[in-house]
């Protein structure tokens, strides 16, 4: 740890450094071990993959540092000050720029292509793990929450990770077989959130949760969802709602974004579009 | 998606992304050990102590790439570090190595099982307190920099064989048959100077030759227009392959049960005490091989076979995504609540949206 010197603290367990060899600002995440299995599998998953991952709109991973006293060690990270629902709180005005939401898309969807390219699941992205550096309109999205919560049960509640607002309703209904298509529902909540700088499917529980989508998007019927009745045996409590207009909800956006948001938004996951197919979307060629 | 260990960049098995693939192979350099590593004496005897214990720990695995992975984590710290770390201070030389090696195979565990039980393997094989455990996978993990993802010949093979495909789907290399060669080849020091891709291209032209010596210089050939072989080494590699290793750790029926079962199927006859070279099988002598059923036969002499791991090698295919097992979401109660819910709400004139 002598490379870094701490500078503030961020939140627990999070703090903002300097490293004394490039004199680079950098965010230093503290994380200890349950004493009952040594290192966590996932953990060293997680790390070998943040190591092998490069993209200019994935936070990069710079340093693992040990802290032995403590059996403790660091993650140390490039330093993103300002996560995108600080970006809209702090820049209202910007964020009502179509081109600054289109821009800012753009690189959600070119950071998702690229890891799904692998096979990987985020699984939480979310405003607050993607952050946004305001002189350069950058963007970069960061914990992985992948593999941590798909692999091991004994650690937090994924739900409290990724925030109710942002999961896609094959997550909620847990659907067993899920794939990076709950990535591409969560850009699309994003998405409708940049343009009306508010959640779209905002909700206290997961049940509310479910209605809600389900009020906004339509309550899946074989034709819109092939097999989710099967897949979900409580639907019979749900109202049958019809779509609503998402042009109404999501006011502001052009046409080419409706049609965007609506097919990041498809309910049936195997329908949904791809990051890939979004970035080649009528929405960015103009 | 599942991580899958024999993919260390997950990405798939073709080669339609060049640029991704040649920055994957660009990896290894990473994830080989010290230059003149297999030439200093200091580490023969420890590495051997370090095989036999891996075999030790691993003999319950399901497959031989846990052991695998685990020794090029030793390979690779002791080439780096020199002297493994001491983390039982009142404890010698002995112990520490045998919680270091421990501490590999943990981590190689880590890596390749997704269910994998720590508690289960400290407790069959308690080499220290947990906390001790921890201590010392963390200074391995920090030794090799937490490359740890499984940049090995294994993966590379997985990236060749596509490249090799044949009109006849009759002729073609199983997976087993060269990763056993791979696994095979790990005990002998030198060939930790090969890059991992080298030692997955000269497993496979060894495969080939005794396997479909009719298609082994079209597969030479293919594997050196992909330009991702460098061919003076894969030279070098086959080379000593063929005059050293093969007798000795795949050939020899007399020493190595496990893979004489692989090496009959292929068709391979060796005779006791004499050293049969990859150019000694005739094409003549090859049966199906398209049915290879590994079987496990225990190892009689261990000594003189420290690297009789189980070769049980279960083929990677998609699997779905684990969910976290998680308790029931709604109670009884609740479950009974939803099922009368649309009555309820119909009584009291609510509805839910």
């Amino acid at each position: 740890m002598e490379k870094y010197k701490l500078i503030a603290k961020i939140k627990k367990g999070v703090f903002q450094g300097l490293c004394l060899l490039s004199s680079q600002t950098v965010t230093l995440k503290q994380l200890g071990f349950p004493d009952n299995e040594g290192v966590p599998g996932s953990l060293i998953k997680e790390i070998t993959l943040l190591q092998a991952m490069r993209h200019a709109n994935i936070i990069r991973l710079i340093d693992v540092v040990n802290h032995q006293e403590q059996s403790s060690i660091v993650l140390v990270y490039e330093s993103m000050e300002t996560n995108l629902t600080s970006f809209i709180r702090i820049y209202p005005k910007v964020m009502k720029i179509p081109r600054t939401i289109k821009e800012l898309l753009r690189q959600i969807l070119l950071a998702a292509s690229y890891y799904h390219s692998f096979n990987i699941v985020h699984g939480g992205i979310k405003p607050a793990n993607t952050f946004i550096d305001p002189a350069t309109n950058t963007l970069k999205i960061t914990d992985f929450v992948w593999p941590r919560t798909l692999f091991n049960s004994n650690t937090e509640d994924p739900n409290e990770e990724l925030g109710f607002c942002y999961k896609a309703p094959e997550i909620l209904v847990e659907h067993k077989q899920f794939s990076t298509a709950i990535d591409v529902w969560s850009v699309g909540c994003i998405f409708a959130e940049m343009v009306t700088q508010k959640p779209l499917f905002s909700a206290t529980s997961e049940f509310h949760q479910l209605a809600k989508i389900f009020s906004i998007m339509g309550t899946p019927s074989e034709e819109t969802w092939p097999g989710f009745s099967r897949i979900y045996r409580y639907l019979h409590i749900y109202n049958h709602c019809k779509p609503k207009d998402l042009r109404k909800l999501v006011t502001g956006l052009e046409p080419a974004g409706i049609d965007l948001l609506h097919k990041l938004l498809y309910m049936d996951p195997k329908g949904r579009i791809t990051a890939r197919q979004a970035l080649e979307h009528v929405y960015f060629q103009n | 998606m599942e991580f899958n260990p024999t993919n260390p960049l997950l990405v798939r098995h073709n080669t339609s992304n060049r640029a991704l693939v040649q920055k994957y192979f660009d990896l290894e350099v990473d994830f080989m050990v010290a230059r003149g590593y297999s030439e200093d004496q200091r580490f023969i005897a420890i590495r051997s102590i370090a095989i036999s214990k891996i075999e030790e720990y691993t003999s319950d695995q399901v497959d031989s790439f846990v052991p695998f992975l685990a020794i090029t984590y030793v390979d690779r710290f002791l080439s780096t570090h020199i002297n493994i770390p001491v983390v039982l201070r009142d404890k010698g030389f002995e112990e520490n190595l045998k919680l270091f090696v421990f501490c590999c195979v943990s981590i190689a565990c880590k890596i390749r099982c997704s269910n994998f039980s720590f508690v289960e393997l400290w407790n069959k094989h308690k080499r220290a307190e947990v906390r001790d455990v921890l201590v010392m996978e963390l200074q391995i993990l920090e030794g090799l920099e937490w490359k740890v993802r499984p940049v090995t010949a294994i993966t590379f093979m997985y990236f060749f064989l596509p490249l090799l495909k044949t009109e006849d789907p009759q002729q073609f290399l199983p997976i087993s048959t060269v990763s056993n060669i791979i696994v095979s080849i790990q005990r002998d020091v030198r060939f930790t100077e090969f890059r991992p891709s080298t030692l997955a291209a000269s497993s496979i032209l060894v495969a080939a030759y005794k396997l479909l010596p009719e298609l082994y210089s079209e597969f030479s050939r293919r594997l050196s227009r992909s330009g991702f072989v460098q061919q003076t080494e894969l030279e070098q590699c086959l080379d000593e392959l063929k005059e050293h290793v093969i007798p000795d750790y795949i050939l020899n029926p007399e020493k190595c049960p496990v893979i004489l079962k692989e090496i009959n199927k292929w068709g391979v006859k060796s005779e006791k005490g004499k050293e049969l070279m990859i150019e000694d099988s005739s094409p003549d002598d090859h049966e199906d091989t398209s049915e290879i059923t590994t079987e496990i036969s225990k190892e009689e002499d261990k000594e003189e076979m420290p690297m009789n791991f189980d070769l049980n090698w279960v083929d990677p295919e998609p699997r779905p995504i684990p969910r976290p097992v998680k308790q029931e979401r709604y109670n009884p109660m609740q479950k009974i609540l939803f099922c009368f819910w649309p009555m309820i709400m119909k009584c009291f004139g609510l509805e839910n949206s």
